[in-house]
């Protein structure tokens, strides 16, 4: 498969062939000509102002504030629906689980029809990655806006990388086989530590 | 005796529960429908129309209110833990076809609190809802069955198997199954305390056989684990008589025990059987660290037993090199999803086909 973006046909090959995983999928349709749609899940964190003046991502002792204190987890059903607020961060999972292949990554945008109604993502997904996809939306418009869970919300496109070594459990992945969104754990970055120390020495 | 400070208390969790969103409309019925109830009771007892020896039995009532309003409570999206209830309320059905029946279980704050709550039973609830008929009040239609589990292990699916063996406990006070079973062998009981030990393990048994017709033997598998010493008590087996009991069913054995309750069990329709569809672990899905793609109800309810053997399973290439912590919470991802999904794609195709 030569690299670069996959279409609908290689990205099928690769379902049959099991590299690519991809569950549930209510709907073949899902798979576009180059790209899948993937739904909302069930499960949200929705930030909120907590007792901190501000999230401390430079430290991860037991005595200082967790980053997921400042989230409340929701759920919902399936059809069932949710409120996006401007300009609160707000974590979803994907309804589908994923697991790419190892020279794979994927690019994830919104689908268009939520894009212009002034919601904004970003996230890319290294290859070899399984789990739900964990999302970050925000409303940048000042008008709440009501989604539906399950509903198709984005669109992932996959690159073929024209390394064969990669390995996505080379290292300690924190958010690995992950079902439901988690927030960030930029305290649990290894290099805090030197970077703590740098001025104490 | 006064109905005032109780009366009171209920208002309290009422206004503290009207909020709640319900995982489902079951719940939420059941909700609007015992604050009808206590709303008519509060006005009557304002209007002084309750009399001194009515008392005792509105206070009952008012308190089999307020014990369903605190399993509600733990009953809300949010919180209620979705998947493994969904499980049981399969196997549920399998026993007893009961729309009334509302499978609701109260997250506990203590890390030991697995356990089913037997009253008020099925006779208590047509009791009370005689007397609300004679007083012209509106009656309660859903029943709870009532189980605890503990808060911390809510989303812990190899610890959460043991609501199996609770459900079980339900199923067998339903019927009265461990008690019939008793009767027959013991037409006298119960005037002994050997006897009365005897039954209290009867008891046991069926909610372990119980269990392991879904889930073979990952109930065990818990037990084991958390076993300290393994003792005989009056109210419990020996945990190792008890996982050589489930060995034997699930090897379809012949054993004595599941012929007396098959034999209480057959005159109610109904059988111990095994009711899960082996799946080989070591060609688990989960080894490649994807859900399982479940079939049918029978693979549903034996993903617990395959998470258990991969929980134990240390020789596995798959997950060497992975701090134990994040094998744990993979684990409990994986048999989430897999669950999930499984509810989801049922309910999707009845809804587009």
């Amino acid at each position: 498969m030569p690299k670069g973006t996959l279409f609908k046909e290689q990205i099928k090959s690769l379902i049959d062939s099991k590299e690519l995983f991809l569950y549930p999928i209510l709907d073949e349709n899902q798979i576009g000509d180059i790209s899948i749609d993937l739904r909302v899940g069930t499960d949200f964190l929705f930030q909120h102002q907590g007792r901190s003046a501000h999230i401390n991502t430079s430290s991860n002792e037991v005595s200082s504030r967790s980053i997921k204190s400042n989230f409340t987890q929701a759920r919902r059903k399936v059809g069932e629906k949710f409120l996006l607020h401007p300009f609160q961060p707000t974590l979803f999972s994907t309804l589908e689980y994923i697991k790419l292949p190892k020279d794979v990554y994927a690019v994830l945008s919104l689908r268009s029809s939520y894009s212009r109604l002034g919601l904004t993502i970003s996230t890319i997904v290294q290859p070899g990655y399984c789990g739900c996809i964990s999302v970050e939306v925000i409303n940048c418009g000042n008008i709440p806006i009501e989604i539906v869970s399950g509903v198709r919300f984005l669109q992932v496109r996959l690159i073929k990388v024209d390394s064969v070594d990669l390995d996505y459990f080379s290292n300690i992945r924190k958010y690995a086989c992950q079902v439901r969104p988690i927030p960030s754990k930029a305290n649990e970055d290894i290099e805090l530590k030197f970077l703590n120390n740098l001025h104490t020495t | 005796m006064s109905l005032n400070l109780l009366i009171n208390q209920i208002e309290e969790q009422f206004s503290s529960s009207r909020s709640n969103v319900y995982s489902d409309k079951k719940r939420e019925k059941h909700f609007l429908n015992i604050y009808e109830v206590f709303s008519t009771i509060k006005e009557l007892s304002k209007s002084g129309s309750i009399s001194i020896p009515e008392l005792p039995t509105f206070k009952q009532i008012l308190q089999y209110i307020i014990s369903d309003l605190q399993y509600l409570d733990s009953s809300t999206l949010n919180v209620i833990p979705f998947e493994i209830v969904s499980c049981l309320e399969l196997a549920l059905k399998d026993w007893i076809d009961d729309d009334n029946l509302i499978l609701s279980t109260h997250l506990s704050n203590d890390y030991n609190d697995f356990y089913f709550l037997p009253n008020p039973n099925r006779e208590y609830f047509n009791k009370i809802n005689s007397f609300l008929s004679t007083k012209s009040i509106i009656k309660i239609s859903y029943r709870l069955i009532k189980i605890s589990l503990p808060k911390l292990l809510c989303r812990d699916y190899l610890s959460t198997v043991a609501l199996y063996h609770e459900l079980g406990h339900f199923i067998d006070f339903e019927y009265n199954i461990s008690n019939r079973v008793m009767l027959k062998k013991h037409p006298s009981f119960p005037p002994t305390p050997a006897l009365v030990q005897k039954f209290n393990h009867l008891q046991e048994y069926f909610a372990d056989l119980f269990a392991a017709q879904y889930i073979s033997d990952a109930s065990n598998q818990y037990l084991e684990d958390r076993m300290i010493a393994d003792i005989v008590s009056d109210s419990h087996p020996k945990t190792s008589e008890r996982i050589g009991v489930v060995a034997k069913f699930i090897n379809n054995e012949n054993l004595e025990i599941v012929n007396d309750f098959n034999e209480v069990l057959t005159s109610l329709g109904k059988q111990l059987k095994i009711r899960f569809e082996e799946k080989d672990s070591n060609t688990s899905n989960f080894y490649n660290f994807i859900p399982e793609v479940i079939e049918n109800d029978e693979q549903l309810h034996y993903i617990y037993k395959t998470g258990w053997s991969i929980w134990k399973n240390t020789v596995n290439p798959s997950f060497l090199g992975i701090p134990e912590r994040q094998k744990y919470q993979m684990l409990n991802n994986l048999i989430e999803k897999s669950i999930s999904s499984y509810f989801l794609l049922k309910n999707w195709n009845n809804i587009t086909k």
